[in-house]
């Protein structure tokens, strides 16, 4: 069957009440969290997982897609109407978004947002229906060594990609990739740093350290700052159109930044961070009206929430294609899957293709959810925002206790949790980057067993992974992209160098 | 301002190396149990040595360290957190002995205090509308079995 057909059939089969209802209540609750600062779509789904135990795969696929790219909506409400970035995938929109409501358009800063994050949620499912089935066949050509430079290659570039400084986000790698090694070995099952407790042979479970690091972590942030929401201004629905002009300089920013946020998706780490300051600088540079930006311009909102809602799309790419989650809520959609006894992966297409196009048809049907909600109800959610903080914090850590025992039933778990929500709060306040660490935990055993079953395969030899082609490809990637930046740099230092002595002769 | 989490990094990054020694290395024909572990631990190390002595030599060169350091930690409101984490850990400490809902009522009670919701009788109704709630939701309706503790 072509994609139309499949698309068709996956459009019958998402329409169902069932599929519709795990659309509806993703997308609600993506809404909700990307409003609210503290729990996030990790911390909702981390919640969530226990409930997937008597559902169905597809069901739970829904339901936390629905989350991911829900929250990215809900994160832009506040942004400009308060100034607070719901998630840190909104902070840039916080600069002209909330100068725009200053300026008394904020009904047109929100309607921008919501359409131009339907316009790339929709083009970023669009790539992953199309990029997918290929992607997966090239995958099942993949064997330990590629899928070692895969995994090594990601941690590479998630360390060089980090916003912070690099050395500290390598710190925050190897330590995650140590932690992973406790428990059983992948390769031989024998038990490691476990120091004769039972409960740790399993190993550190990777959604207590998640909940702690991003949940636990950021409501000792708030609580420690003690600030509260400002006023927030009522936004009725007849001041939301925006006018042309707007519309016309939306346009560009839109398609741009859905291009480079579903790019941007398929690397590993806070792609929908990276992707939204991208956007921002690119529309900055390509605008006439470079004065404007920091003022309200209406590019400054129309770019970046197209990116970070096209990067939420991307990310799905890796995990369905070749069953790598390169994103940490991507880690918790492939646990959901493994509950329900879905392997996501090369074969995860050809074995099931209902699922897929479900999956792919709930996506648009989601985002045209999301901007039937949002319009409409912005006022409801961000009254959710009028909870005070002193109220809200305390519930969302409960919730983190309750949530992460409920997952395992396990009070190792709940050890773990507030021992990674310290170390969290402790390592966030003196500039390191969660990220790596928790990608680290998930990504270390895979990396482990694909560097020793190469090493078996090659019997010893580690040009292994430089004579197969597939594997040198992608060892190369990073390769090139620092030997581009540096030459980048080295080319604009030579003409800022000749220019600055052609101004001092002159 | 000096930092340790480098250097209890390069520390236990020093320990993890040594314990992963223990196990069987193997050889690069036949990676044991211990080869990766033992890598990636000496990767942390030298990192952690790197951050560490580039934070030695900036902490020296600073005069008013000290001033800065105790400017940090009011910004902080150190004290809030110092009793955030406390809650904690007594609800780790203690949620299989009290009983999970138990610690649930007497970690929110906290918590809503810490946070700063002023009077005693608006954090017990807090208190105890989130542990009934929870216990619907996760034990009634979900079938979650929690620890009973003393109650059982």
């Amino acid at each position: 069957m072509g994609v139309v057909e499949n698309l068709t059939a996956g459009f019958f089969q998402a329409l169902t009440p069932g599929n519709l209802l795990f659309a509806f209540l993703g997308v609600a609750l993506g809404s909700l969290v990307g409003v609210l600062p503290g729990i996030g779509p990790l911390g909702a789904m981390s919640l969530l997982l226990c409930t997937t135990f008597g559902m169905s795969p597809i069901h739970a696929l829904i339901l936390f897609a629905g989350i991911y790219y829900g929250s990215m909506y809900g994160g832009s409400t506040t942004s400009i109407l308060l100034n607070l970035p719901g998630e840190s995938t909104s902070v840039v929109t916080c600069i002209d978004g909330y100068r725009m409501t200053q300026k008394g358009r904020a009904g047109a800063a929100l309607f921008i947002a919501a359409a131009g994050s339907f316009v790339a949620g929709t083009l970023s499912v669009v790539g992953l229906m199309l990029f997918a089935p290929p992607l997966a066949e090239i995958a099942l050509r993949f064997g330990p060594p590629e899928y070692f430079s895969l995994t090594a290659v990601g941690l590479v570039i998630l360390t060089y990609i980090s916003s912070g400084s690099k050395v500290k986000a390598m710190l925050m790698v190897l330590l995650g990739v140590a932690v992973s090694t406790i428990g059983m070995d992948p390769v031989t099952g024998d038990q490691r740093f476990t120091f004769g407790i039972l409960a740790l042979s399993q190993g550190v479970d990777f959604i207590p350290m998640a909940m702690g690091l991003f949940g636990i972590a950021e409501v000792l942030n708030v609580v420690t700052k003690s600030s509260e929401v400002g006023i927030v201004q009522s936004v009725h629905l007849r001041e939301m159109l925006p006018s042309r002009g707007e519309i016309r300089r939306s346009i560009g920013p839109v398609i741009r930044g859905s291009l480079l946020g579903f790019l941007i998706g398929l690397i590993p780490g806070p792609a929908a961070v990276i992707s939204s300051f991208t956007s921002y600088a690119v529309e900055k540079r390509l605008s006439k009206r470079k004065s404007e930006f920091g003022q309200g311009a209406v590019e400054g909102v129309a770019g970046p929430e197209a990116a970070n809602n096209a990067a939420a799309g991307g990310a799905f790419l890796p995990l369905i294609a070749l069953g790598i989650p390169f994103a940490p809520p991507m880690a918790l959609v492939l646990a959901a899957l493994l509950i329900g006894g879905i392997l996501p992966g090369p074969t995860f297409i050809q074995e099931h293709p209902d699922m897929f196009w479900t999956f792919i048809a709930s996506m648009y049907i989601g985002n045209l959810m999301l901007l039937l909600l949002n319009l409409p109800l912005v006022g409801l959610f961000v009254s959710v925002l009028r909870t005070p903080t002193k109220v809200l914090m305390p519930v969302v850590a409960v919730l983190c206790l309750t949530g992460v025992y409920a997952v395992n039933s396990s009070s190792v778990d709940v050890w773990v949790l507030v021992i990674a929500g310290m170390a969290g709060y402790v390592l966030r306040i003196r500039g390191y980057e969660l990220a790596p660490l928790v990608l680290a935990v998930v990504l270390g055993p895979k990396v482990e067993v694909y560097f020793r079953q190469s090493l078996f395969m090659s019997d010893g030899s580690l040009s292994i992974f430089f004579h197969r082609p597939i594997s040198l490809s992608i060892l190369l990637i990073p390769i090139v992209v620092i030997i581009m930046r540096l030459l980048v740099s080295r080319v604009t230092q030579t003409i800022r160098g000749r220019a600055s002595a052609h101004e001092e002769s002159g | 301002m000096f930092c340790p989490i480098p250097l209890i990094l390069l520390v236990g990054g020093l320990g993890y190396v040594a314990y992963a020694t223990r196990y069987n290395l193997g050889s690069l024909r036949s990676p044991g149990i211990g080869f990766f572990p033992v890598l990636m631990g000496v990767g942390l190390v030298l990192v952690a040595g790197a951050i560490l002595f580039r934070q030695w030599r900036w902490v020296s060169t600073e005069k008013d360290s000290e001033a800065r350091e105790a400017a940090f930690h009011d910004s902080l409101g150190v004290n809030k957190a110092y009793a955030v984490m406390s809650t904690l850990v007594a609800f780790a400490v203690l949620h299989s002995i009290l009983g999970f809902w138990i610690s649930v009522f007497g970690a929110m009670l906290a918590l809503l205090r810490i946070a700063g919701v002023p009077n005693w009788r608006g954090a017990l109704f807090g208190a105890g509308i989130t542990a009934v709630i929870s216990y619907l939701v996760f034990e009634f309706w979900l079938g979650v079995l929690f620890p009973a503790g003393f109650l059982r």
